[in-house]
């Protein structure tokens, strides 16, 4: 998610408290005239503006992005199918010495 | 977006009116649906976006239409008007598909005698590590193909907490451990078989499409491994090229810069990085001691008559596959992706300009050597070893030659047939004083022919002419007067004027300023060419001097870069660092010697040629020395080495496993 914040909303050197925003009904984003205002949106296609980086990060803390293939993680599939195609390997190499028979 | 999206509209039909229609549904439709929509009006060029996500694989990423357009210089020369699609690819599913694929056609070499690996697991892991140097160096690379880039394998969340699903680096290592681990199981009974099917290099030419990266690097390295822990080890070799490295490493800038790699894909680095130079060199000193590992342990197993046969039979399916490729838009696609291109296979059947067609190969002139060594191992080798070539090998034996003729390599085909010639000199006439006076006749004669065919050029111009194009090419940033006929005293070649600019406005590299220098002020013997002038002479009659004036214009090294150079598949200082007018696009050296040169530096080449000297002396074999200096004499003019099949198929021949008797039939 880090590394996501960072992407979308570039760098900062703030450390966002997301629970503390959470937990505070009253908490306002104040704009940041250096921050270019980035567009989010969420998977019901909700679109928002955000202006400062905190904004920003907290809402793909939400679940929100910039980049439509945000919602699914293909990596995170392929690599779930990969460890089972290497189990699937694994078993038919020791039982089969399979590898070396084809 | 889910990995089974259904597209809310169905495709249309492709045309240039449709054109939004498809950048608005991207990740939207296969390949398949996009063909089927199109009634033929336009010409299609599929073309592959590599920064594509796992779920859009395969499917659209953008579309556009170029209208028909004036072909540069041509008065009334129209380009054709066409549709380009974009489909998208994504690099751990190209890493995972076209390695499987490949590893599928490795498990058919037949198996033979069995060689006994230990460890796989710890190789095939020392193998990943090295492998994810690759993806830290060239990050640059990287980042601008995946969002998801990331090379911490555990990072902290905002709040400290640990973040364990960095999926894109624990795939990409998997896979690389997958590939290595496979390929060990497989190899183990078909090691000593391996070389017999290298031919096969030049037709799957392994180089992933989205990664700067190429297969047979995953394969040669573990190889590599094995080499070093069964002590394969030319310890003073070794101690050299670790001094050079320690050169390379020391004197080396980091800078955060992306070279565009291009056709060069998968044996380059890309970056500027301290850690990508690391991963080229540990990877080309592996892939060496691989490749002799290989080579070394085949002695007993290697077959002339099979090698020769997959030589025909490979270069016949590159032929064809050429023309299928030129023929056919679907398969020119496929074929880029499953064989592994560096770049689409040529889209018509007409030669470029009416000059070359490479097929499906990068570089027509790399092919044009393989078209040319296949006919010549195959006429050398069956003469000298008594190996009657079959009637389908005779006629399989067209292909290569089609294929040479087309590609339009003079410099191959002169050069194998002058071997040819010396070869049978050397077997049917016993005489050497004859042999001489004939090799000087045949010499004196093509030179006539050739003065007399270019006489129109003055030796003036012909004897400087790498400097004339260097200055064409370098940045100079003065004033410089005109004659009448508003020609300035660099298109004039007053190359005196040029010397005397002050050095920070002339912006001239240290290498073409020597030559200049040389040129000029140099010590001359009256009547008597210097070694510049009989270069730059020569450059002109094999179409180098433009080539090498521009290389020259480029290559600005410091004293001790001259001498050791910058590191092994290091272009990137030598592209980018000093200006030129050509400080953009790939404008290749054009001379595997020259290429060397920027990487290994004159101490290095002249290294590299003592030991393929003392090799052949060594092995004392007259056919070798042919077939070796067949390929030396083409580096002169051609960048094959810098293609990792070439350079593949160069080690084999420098090792060729001749030594035993039995192989020869």
């Amino acid at each position: 998610m880090h590394i996501k914040t960072n992407v979308i909303c570039g760098n900062s050197d703030i450390k966002p408290d997301f629970e503390a925003i959470g937990n505070n009904p009253n908490f306002v984003f104040e704009n940041d005239p250096n921050f270019d205002s980035v567009r989010l949106f969420d998977l019901e296609g909700n679109i928002v503006n955000v202006n400062s980086w905190l904004e920003c990060a907290n809402y793909v803390n939400g679940g929100w992005t910039n980049y439509i293939s945000d919602f699914t993680n293909g990596e995170k599939y392929l690599f779930f199918a990969l460890c089972a195609f290497i189990v699937t390997i694994g078993y038919l190499q020791k039982k089969f010495n399979f590898l070396k028979e084809v | 977006m889910g990995f089974y999206h259904i597209a809310d509209q169905p495709a249309i039909e492709i045309n240039p009116t449709n054109a939004n229609f498809y950048q608005e549904r991207a990740c939207n439709y296969s390949i398949l649906e996009l063909l089927s929509e199109d009634p033929g009006t336009y010409e299609v060029i599929l073309l592959n976006s590599p920064n594509g996500d796992i779920e859009c694989f395969g499917k659209n990423s953008w579309y556009e239409y170029q209208p028909e357009k004036l072909i540069e210089n041509g008065w009334d020369k129209y380009e054709k008007d066409f549709i380009k699609i974009w489909l998208s690819t994504n690099l751990n599913v190209d890493l995972l598909i076209q390695s499987i694929f490949w590893l599928v056609l490795i498990s058919f070499i037949p198996k033979i005698k069995e060689k006994k690996f230990d460890k796989i697991f710890l190789f095939s892991f020392l193998n990943t590590f090295l492998f994810y140097l690759h993806l830290v160096g060239e990050k640059e690379y990287y980042k601008s193909l995946s969002r998801e880039y990331d090379i911490r394998l555990v990072s902290r969340e905002f709040n400290g907490s640990l973040y364990f699903e960095n999926y894109f680096l624990y795939l990409y290592l998997l896979t690389i451990f997958l590939i290595s681990f496979i390929f060990i199981n497989l190899a183990e009974r078909r090691f000593k078989n391996l070389l017999n099917y290298f031919p096969f290099v030049f037709l799957f030419y392994g180089t992933y499409t989205s990664l700067n990266l190429n297969f047979y690097l995953i394969l040669f390295s573990v190889l590599g491994l094995y080499s070093i822990y069964e002590k394969h080890i030319d310890l003073k070799i070794s101690i050299l090229y670790f001094c050079f490295s320690m050169f390379w490493l020391l004197n080396f800038n980091n800078k955060n810069i992306n070279f565009d790699v291009d056709k060069l894909k998968g044996f380059i680095n890309s970056s500027q990085s301290f850690t990508s130079l690391i991963f080229w060199i540990l990877i080309y000193y592996l892939i060496i001691k691989g490749l002799i590992f290989l080579i070394k342990e085949s002695k007993e197993t290697f077959d002339l008559i099979i090698f020769r046969r997959n030589l025909l039979i490979s270069s016949t399916l590159i032929v064809l596959m050429g023309l299928i490729a030129a023929t056919n838009k679907l398969s020119n696609y496929i074929l880029y992706y499953f064989l592994g291109l560096n770049k689409y296979g040529i889209r018509s059947l007409q030669s470029i300009e009416g000059n070359t067609w490479r097929g499906i190969a990068p570089s027509a002139e790399g092919m044009g050597e393989f078209y040319s060594f296949v006919i010549l191992f195959s006429i050398i080798y069956s003469y000298e070893k008594r190996l009657k070539l079959s009637l389908i090998e005779i006629f399989l034996l067209l292909f290569p030659v089609i294929g040479l003729y087309r590609a339009n390599n003079f410099a191959a085909i002169s050069s194998s047939a002058l071997i040819i010639i010396i070869y049978f000199l050397n077997k049917k006439v016993n005489s050497k004083k004859i042999i001489s006076m004939l090799l000087i006749s045949i010499f004196a004669i093509t030179v006539l022919i050739y003065s007399q065919f270019f006489r129109e050029f003055s030796y003036n111009y012909l004897s400087s002419n790498i400097l004339y194009e260097g200055i064409q090419a370098s940045e100079i940033n003065y004033d410089m007067s005109t004659n009448q006929f508003g020609e300035s005293q660099a298109q004039l070649a007053n190359y005196q004027y040029i010397l005397e600019i002050p050095k920070e406005k002339a912006n001239l590299s240290s290498s073409l300023r020597f030559l200049i220098e040389n040129y000029t002020y140099g010590n001359n013997i009256q009547y008597l060419p210097s070694l510049n002038s009989i270069v730059n002479l020569g450059s002109y009659f094999i179409n180098r001097s433009e080539k090498w004036g521009i290389f020259f214009a480029k290559y600005d090294p410091n004293f001790f870069e001259l001498l050791l150079g910058s590191g092994p598949q290091q272009l990137t200082d030598y592209y980018l660092e000093h200006p030129t007018k050509y400080n953009f696009g790939l404008f290749l050296p054009h001379s595997s010697i020259l290429s060397y040169l920027i990487f290994f530096g004159l101490l290095g080449i002249s290294l590299i040629l003592y030991l393929i000297f003392k090799s052949l002396h060594r092995q004392n074999n007259s056919v070798h020395v042919y077939l070796i200096s067949y390929f030396i004499l083409n580096f002169i003019k051609s960048d094959s080495l810098l293609y990792l099949p070439n350079f593949i198929f160069f080690i084999l021949i420098l090792n060729f496993p001749f030594a035993n008797k039995n192989n020869f039939a």
